[in-house]
């Protein structure tokens, strides 16, 4: 609660009354001053029993157009309230929108509304510059009389819908092509048109009409069809690597990677094998979409498993083929056949036929054999350990298929880009 | 009456009233002095603009003037001026909002007659301070209860 000019300017006069009756022993002056003390305080009790009267009569309704969007995304607001402002109190109240997502258009608080019952609806856009799913902080409502006024913050449940659930931003670095598959325009005719013209022939009939190029045919005067050329493309798994939440990770490195995520499963949904995706988090397989054409289902997935546990760590896990692979080499190699080599030929003798691989690892594999799969795509925040993508790289190398990377910019350190090449990702490309 | 005069009015009635009971007394050149003071400070501040609480308060010398005539009589102008000031500020529209005027007058009321029994000031003044303390602590409890309980679950 707050004092007007007015009420200080009463409590000096009373305050300078009591010294008067101090100094000068007036009882006038006493009686004053306590008449003006006790207005203020009359006034005071009588003010915060007309505000909160004033504020359980408050209501409020909210609603948002578009409620899902993408981040930087502009979404409309129209906010109906319903308040009854007592006699010789004012009123103004304040639509507190989410954090991160300023007012851009309009105004989200009323004019000053007089004494009287009022329903306005107030109309304002915001930007979400956020991402996930943001609520409203509630609403403010400022009361004032000629000599207080006070702030009721209204932050219940009631007063914060409708939820806003934004998409982060992400930009996907579309693989070397036409199209987000990496697809090229083939000189031969397939079941798959493409986009160039290879060739113009005659019309026959049953050839479809749209193909018929109409100035070709109004130049020669007869019917020319065009014959497109083929295409052909590689339909990637998307594989999307989500870090640890138990691991501190800047927020903006999870959003940049869920963003191009959400950006290539756009595309790739509209496609004629929709989008495989894959979820994982670290050698944790949370979610396997093959196929999947439902937009809504590949964001329902994302954002379930927006921030994840690894429950399986895969730091230094030894693949059984690498182990045997380097065991053979130790033990034919004369040369590396230290006390060092043989103790680890030893080990790995003895260890080699008891090793099982991760359950990640038979994941991977049976994800990469699938039928059509061509080409892998991981995204990643590449935070941690990175154990898990070089499983997924080995699989994919052992399988044939061509494996691309793409990490945030800020991530992509020469160590760790030399790592991946390694690890069997032919292209690394920052998102 | 107009609201916008009704203030200006009951600032040159308050004026005038102590001059008039103190005609036959040594203090009479000075309340016709503060009264016309008043009465001018009143006038420049209604020339200004609208501003009631002001008026209100430039009053309050006369009124302590009044005192000398009679305490009842000083109660009894308090009344209309407060009355008079609410009703102009529209803070008594309703009879529900005559309750809390109505108490706090009867209260001052009772202080001005204990106050008029009394010589000196020491006494009611160590027990005024006290409890305009304790009071302003309710207030502050009681405004502290109305930010925190308004409804939607404010924290």
């Amino acid at each position: 609660m707050e004092a007007t000019r007015y009420t200080h300017g009463i409590f000096v006069a009373a305050l300078a009354m009591l010294l008067c009756a101090w100094f000068l022993d007036s009882i006038p002056a006493l009686f004053l001053s306590v008449f003006l003390g006790g207005f203020l305080a009359f006034r005071a009790i009588a003010f915060l029993r007309v505000a909160a009267a004033a504020g359980a009569t408050l209501t409020l309704s909210r609603v948002a157009k578009p409620e899902i969007l993408r981040q930087g995304g502009t979404s409309s607001i129209g906010t109906t309230l319903q308040i009854g402002v007592p006699p010789g109190v004012k009123a103004v109240i304040s639509d507190i929108p989410p954090s991160g997502a300023p007012v851009i258009q309009g105004q989200a608080i009323t004019p000053e509304l007089e004494p009287g019952d009022h329903t306005l609806t107030l109309r304002y856009g915001i930007t979400c510059l956020s991402s996930g799913s943001i609520t409203w902080r509630g609403a403010d409502l400022v009361l004032s009389d000629p000599f207080y006024s006070i702030t009721l913050p209204f932050r219940g449940g009631a007063f914060r819908h409708p939820v806003l659930h934004v998409n982060p931003m992400g930009r996907y670095q579309r693989r070397e092509g036409l199209g987000i598959y990496g697809e090229k325009d083939l000189e031969k005719l397939t079941v798959m048109k493409g986009y160039g013209i290879r060739a113009f022939r005659d019309y026959i009939t049953g050839d479809d009409p749209r193909s018929i190029d109409w100035k070709l045919s109004a130049k020669h005067g007869k019917l020319f069809v065009r014959e497109y050329s083929g295409t052909s493309g590689k339909y990637p798994l998307l594989v999307v690597d989500l870090p640890d939440s138990a691991v501190p990770c800047p927020e903006n490195l999870r959003d940049t990677v869920l963003g191009a995520a959400l950006e290539a499963a756009r595309d790739m949904s509209t496609g004629p094998q929709g989008c495989s995706l894959m979820i994982i988090s670290g050698a944790n397989l949370l979610a396997f979409l093959p196929n999947e054409r439902s937009l809504q289902k590949i964001e329902s997935a994302l954002f379930e498993f927006h921030s994840p546990q690894r429950s399986v760590q895969c730091y230094r896990t030894l693949d059984p083929v690498v182990a045997e692979a380097i065991r053979t080499r130790i033990a034919g190699n004369a040369g590396l056949q230290s006390d060092f080599g043989k103790r680890l030929v030893e080990i790995y003798t003895r260890f080699i036929p008891e090793m099982r691989p991760l359950p990640f690892d038979i994941q991977c594999a049976r994800a990469l054999s699938r039928r059509n799969e061509t080409a892998l795509h991981v995204l990643t925040t590449a935070t941690g350990d990175v154990s898990h993508l070089a499983t997924l790289g080995l699989y994919a190398r052992r399988m044939g298929i061509e494996a691309s990377l793409g990490l945030p910019d800020v991530m992509a350190s020469p160590d760790l880009m030399r790592t991946l090449r390694g690890a069997g990702y032919a292209l690394v490309k920052v998102v | 009456m107009r609201t916008g005069v009704l203030m200006p009015f009951l600032l040159v009635a308050s004026a005038c009233i102590p001059p008039l009971g103190l005609l036959a007394t040594p203090t009479l050149p000075a309340a016709i002095i503060i009264g016309a003071a008043c009465i001018l400070a009143g006038y420049l501040v209604s020339r200004a603009g609208r501003n009631d609480p002001v008026l209100f308060l430039i009053v309050q010398p006369c009124m302590a003037l009044c005192w000398y005539v009679s305490p009842i009589l000083t109660v009894a102008l308090e009344t209309v001026l407060v009355l008079g000031l609410l009703y102009s500020l529209g803070l008594l529209s309703g009879g529900e909002n005559l309750a809390l005027p109505v108490l706090f007058l009867m209260v001052i009321a009772a202080i001005a007659v204990l106050l008029s029994t009394l010589p000196h000031v020491f006494v009611p003044l160590s027990l005024f301070i006290p409890v305009a303390a304790l009071t302003w602590l309710a207030i502050l409890g009681l405004a502290y209860r109305t930010t925190a309980h308004t409804r939607g679950d404010a924290p």
